[in-house]
């Protein structure tokens, strides 16, 4: 073995450890308001179940103040152990989190654009509904998964671009639609259910925003 | 143990299975950002919110290098886009192909930065990938580089270093096992009854069809084992070194060894992985995702059975 044999294993152990730094599967901080979100009190609820029939008795303020402080240690520490390697791990926007569908949502949301083209006691006419025949305006583009990813998301506040996106959706539908008037934007969240329960029909509007010709 | 790491990244094989990773990972890059143009995307998606595009990149306290460097208007968007298309092409011809990579790989990432809400997991693998690719010998086949150098585009079937193809294998096994291991939604397991895929197909925002009829049997049932299988599939994906690791090592005894190696147990994993990607491909709107994976699974393939598969142009 040369010594250029022994530089390249090195440098590869090296590029390794930084890169296993950055995929270490260490939780991210979880906040009190955070902890409020549906799912994760869903989730704080089975562990209180599971733990107490292994003879593990916590109240649930007990088990968020575990959560809260548990994950304020190991994101803080993953934070610190990434800090040596972020100029250069942000220069290339390189990662190793890998959380391909770690969790499937149960309240899948789908992207809806309404047009109305008289005055307010017009309706508003869909043009766009995903996954529905009766409005498939300008499809090829809101299923491209970069457009997905500015409006998709289950966050209780919209993407930094959702308004940029809803800007750009509007003027492409006064271009379109030439007797539109104004242009609505929202995401419809239903709920899934397993197949043996029943139905929830509730369909929750979010981030519903509206651009007028004049404003544009 | 130390001799034996640096072993392990020692030693030289052909170019060529490194080179169709570099061939198939480039069309599926020059692909995507065609796409973009072919949609009528480029400003939306490279542009700032002042020219129509969706970015905040000038507004916000970090801005991108690009926009620091350049204004924002129309033409930045474009020439952005232009830059890495070129890269891609470039790299996917193998002409300079290690500057070609390198280019990619910061315009690629100065798009992520001005639009990260675009920017999904698979780009950020890409880039991974194009950091081997900044100074692995992938251009000495199959390429314009090859072409100048010998003058035959096939190259002179000189040997390169191997490392950099093991590095891909490893990024591989990274992700599968890394996307298991962060599998922490009850819906991945026996508690949540396994109905993560089931529910992933109700979601219209990735669904490619409309999948309800997954609620009747047996429908739910194959989205069960489908949920199950990832899992367990994402789970292990490690032990194809082990597995690899018994055929280097034929010759030592063990009944594990021997079953494993009569069986080929790494083809389990590493075929299971192919399908699921076409699966997904034909089943959701991921974009690139289940290409970009398959464009780096050649790194499986050794480059001299490489060589009996393709023999007319395997050089």
């Amino acid at each position: 073995m040369t010594r250029r044999d022994h530089v390249r294993a090195a440098l590869i152990a090296i590029a390794l450890l930084a890169h296993g730094v950055y995929a270490l599967p260490l939780p991210r901080a979880v906040t009190d308001t955070m902890l409020h979100e549906d799912w994760r009190q869903r989730d704080i609820l089975r562990w209180q179940g599971w733990l107490a029939s292994a003879g593990i008795s916590l109240s649930v303020p007990q088990l968020e103040g575990i959560v809260v402080r548990g994950s304020a240690v190991s994101g803080g520490l993953h934070k610190t152990l990434k800090r040596p390697l972020k100029p250069l791990f942000t220069l290339t926007q390189s990662d190793q989190a890998w959380g391909l569908f770690a969790a499937a949502t149960r309240k899948p949301e789908r992207v809806v654009v309404e047009v109305r083209r008289g005055g307010p006691s017009t309706p508003w006419e869909p043009v766009l509904r995903r996954l529905d025949p009766c409005c498939t305006w300008r499809e090829d583009q809101f299923r491209y998964r970069r457009i997905r990813g500015v409006w998709d998301g289950n966050k209780d506040r919209a993407k930094a671009a959702y308004d940029p996106f809803v800007d750009w959706v509007a003027r492409n539908a006064f271009a379109d639609f030439p007797d539109a008037e104004r242009v609505r934007v929202h995401l419809e969240q239903s709920r899934s259910v397993y197949p043996w329960d029943e139905p929830d029909p509730e369909v929750k509007i979010r981030h519903r925003r509206q651009r007028s010709r004049s404003s544009l | 143990m130390w001799r034996a790491w640096v072993a392990l990244w020692t030693g030289t094989e052909h170019p060529r299975s490194l080179a169709l990773v570099r061939i198939l990972l480039g069309a599926v890059i020059l692909m995507e950002f065609l796409e973009i143009w072919r949609l009528d995307l480029v400003v939306p998606l490279f542009g700032v919110a002042d020219v129509g595009g969706m970015s905040d990149a000038l507004t916000r306290a970090n801005t991108p290098l690009y926009y620091q460097a350049f204004p924002g208007t129309v033409r930045s968007a474009v020439a952005l886009h232009a830059v890495i298309s070129v890269a891609a092409l470039s790299f996917l011809g193998g002409y300079f192909t290690r500057t070609s990579a390198l280019v990619l790989l910061l315009g690629w990432a100065q798009f992520a930065q001005i639009l990260p809400a675009a920017d999904r997991g698979i780009d950020t693998l890409c880039r991974d990938v194009l950091w081997i690719f900044t100074v692995a010998p992938a251009g000495a086949c199959w390429s314009f580089d090859a072409l100048w150098k010998t003058g035959d585009f096939r190259g002179d079937d000189s040997h390169v270093v191997c490392w950099p193809r093991k590095l891909i294998l490893v990024q591989l096994i990274a992700i599968y096992f890394l996307a298991g291991v962060q599998k922490t939604g009850i819906h991945w397991y026996p508690m949540g009854h396994f109905a993560s895929l089931y529910f992933i197909l109700q979601d219209p925002a990735i669904a490619r069809f409309d999948f309800a009829f997954t609620a009747r049997q047996p429908w739910f049932f194959f989205t069960q084992v489908g949920s199950a299988v990832t899992i367990l599939f994402q789970d292990t994906y490690p032990l194809v070194l082990l597995w690899g690791y018994y055929r280097r090592t034929a010759d030592r005894p063990g009944w594990l060894r021997g079953l494993s190696n009569r069986w080929r147990f790494e083809l389990l994993w590493i075929l299971t992985g192919a399908v699921f990607h076409l699966l997904l491909a034909a089943s959701m709107e991921l974009g690139i995702f289940p290409w970009a994976m398959l464009a780096l699974y050649p790194a499986w393939i050794s480059p001299d059975l490489l060589g009996r598969w393709l023999p007319r142009i395997g050089g």
